[in-house]
């Protein structure tokens, strides 16, 4: 086994999440309130947003750094176009949709870990990715809706229903975009000298908050794979293999996407990895909140568990080394 | 006391302030929300369980002792549920006056 592997596997944030799965697996009653683990991924959104802004402002925003949000927009908009065609003729377009838009979206507890990760072996990552991730929450849920609204039969009575404003201030100023959005143009306008005054929160409590919050993420993930037995029923679309098939497919797909633009660009170790973990991710926090907005039509059984209990520990586990090894060699 | 009916609306709590909207629409004479149920039905579990609040659900409780009223918000509410899922339960109360 590859050392990077290893030392993923052996990590604290990821025994801290083994932690969790092994809880539920051993019945155990360890449980985080649900009040507490939503002030942790509050702290880390705060945190990952505050450094990416102090980042920005120790360094200049030049050309290739606008290219890169460039393209990360525009992978957020080819990831849930091709996932929507390929999947309208095999699940009801609304359920076809939502899954578009969670592939589509981020996951930004993936990209805090992963920032994590890279911080651990010590490879810098720029500050201007914690803006790519923002910029990636949203184009996904506007486009789903746009193609659910050509596609599906019952398009005119979803156009009467549908609130543009509810759904534009959900998808764009969402509690975790706004934070994250906040947090960054804090971090950039008091610097380093902000960054001293509150090193101690944002940097050396970091790592012990996010193994909290990942031994939540493992009891909540672990529950999700219980629960993926009863998903097929009722709407008799996806069998669950099938479903595990493809949200492990997924991210597979859209590593490579993001890994051929950040190889396009040449960027260096730290982004293109961030880039890349950016497209291989999805979304279980802005996508969910908004499709039971705008598609309630939409079976959440269907695509949460596919983000939540597969997707987000592939990633978590195997991903990230495993991407991290593919561009050092092609780097 | 007086006799009324006891609405009680299950919904996932996303679409908590749309429903909230709708029954002031059709002349609700005010409600209760539950936050915070968990359950299974038709969609699958929802545990409330996760920091993020999606599989969470809520309960409206509405006391009506109009019938015609009753019958509205029974018939405006149905093709929200239809869409999203859902329950609602009518039954007789009895409505403590104070």
């Amino acid at each position: 086994m590859d050392t990077s592997f290893l030392v993923n596997l052996t990590s604290p944030p990821l025994l801290f999440f083994f932690l969790g799965i092994a809880a539920v697996i051993l019945r155990s009653d360890l449980e985080i309130p649900t009040q507490v683990a939503k002030f942790l991924s509050l702290y880390l959104l705060f945190a990952i947003g505050f450094k990416g802004g102090v980042a920005l402002a120790e360094n200049s925003i030049g050309i290739s750094s606008l290219l890169v949000l460039g393209s990360a927009v525009l992978i957020a908009s080819v990831i849930p176009l091709y996932v929507f065609f390929f999947l309208r003729k095999r699940v009801p377009v609304a359920d076809a949709a939502a899954i578009a838009a969670t592939y589509g979206s981020v996951s930004a507890v993936t990209f805090v870990t992963c920032a994590g990760y890279l911080d651990a072996a010590g490879v810098p990552w720029s500050g201007y990715m914690v803006a790519a991730m923002a910029l990636m929450e949203s184009p996904a849920i506007i486009i789903v809706i746009l193609l659910y609204r050509i596609y599906s039969d019952r398009s005119s009575d979803q156009s009467a229903q549908l609130d543009w404003r509810e759904l534009i201030r959900e998808s764009c100023l969402n509690g975790s975009v706004f934070l994250i959005l906040g947090s960054l143009l804090i971090g950039w306008i008091t610097g380093s000298r902000g960054m001293s005054q509150i090193s101690f929160m944002v940097k050396d409590l970091f790592l012990g908050i996010l193994c909290l919050f990942l031994l939540d993420m493992g009891i909540v993930a672990a529950r999700r794979l219980q629960d993926l037995r009863n998903i097929a029923k009722g709407s008799g679309t996806l069998q669950p293999w099938r479903l595990v098939s493809l949200a492990l497919a997924f991210p597979l797909v859209n590593a490579s996407i993001a890994g051929l633009l950040a190889l396009l660009l040449q960027l260096p170790e730290g982004d293109a990895l961030l880039l890349v973990i950016l497209g291989a991710g999805a979304s279980y926090i802005a996508v969910p909140a908004a499709m039971r907005l705008a598609l309630p039509d939409a079976n959440p059984s269907i695509y949460l568990p596919m983000s939540l209990a597969i997707t987000f520990p592939f990633n978590l586990l195997i991903g990230i080394p495993l991407y991290h090894q593919v561009i050092r060699q092609l780097l | 006391m007086k006799p009324c009916k006891r609405i009680e609306i299950v919904i996932e709590e996303p679409l908590a302030s749309r429903l909230a909207r709708l029954l002031a629409e059709l002349g609700a004479p005010g409600y209760t929300v539950l936050p915070r149920a968990s359950g299974m039905g038709d969609r699958g579990l929802r545990r409330a369980d996760d920091p993020t609040g999606n599989s969470t659900n809520c309960v409206f409780v509405i006391a009506c002792d109009d019938d015609e009223k009753v019958r509205k918000i029974v018939d405006g509410v149905r093709p929200v549920l239809a869409k999203s899922g859902g329950i609602c339960l009518v039954s007789d109360a009895m409505w403590v006056r104070h």
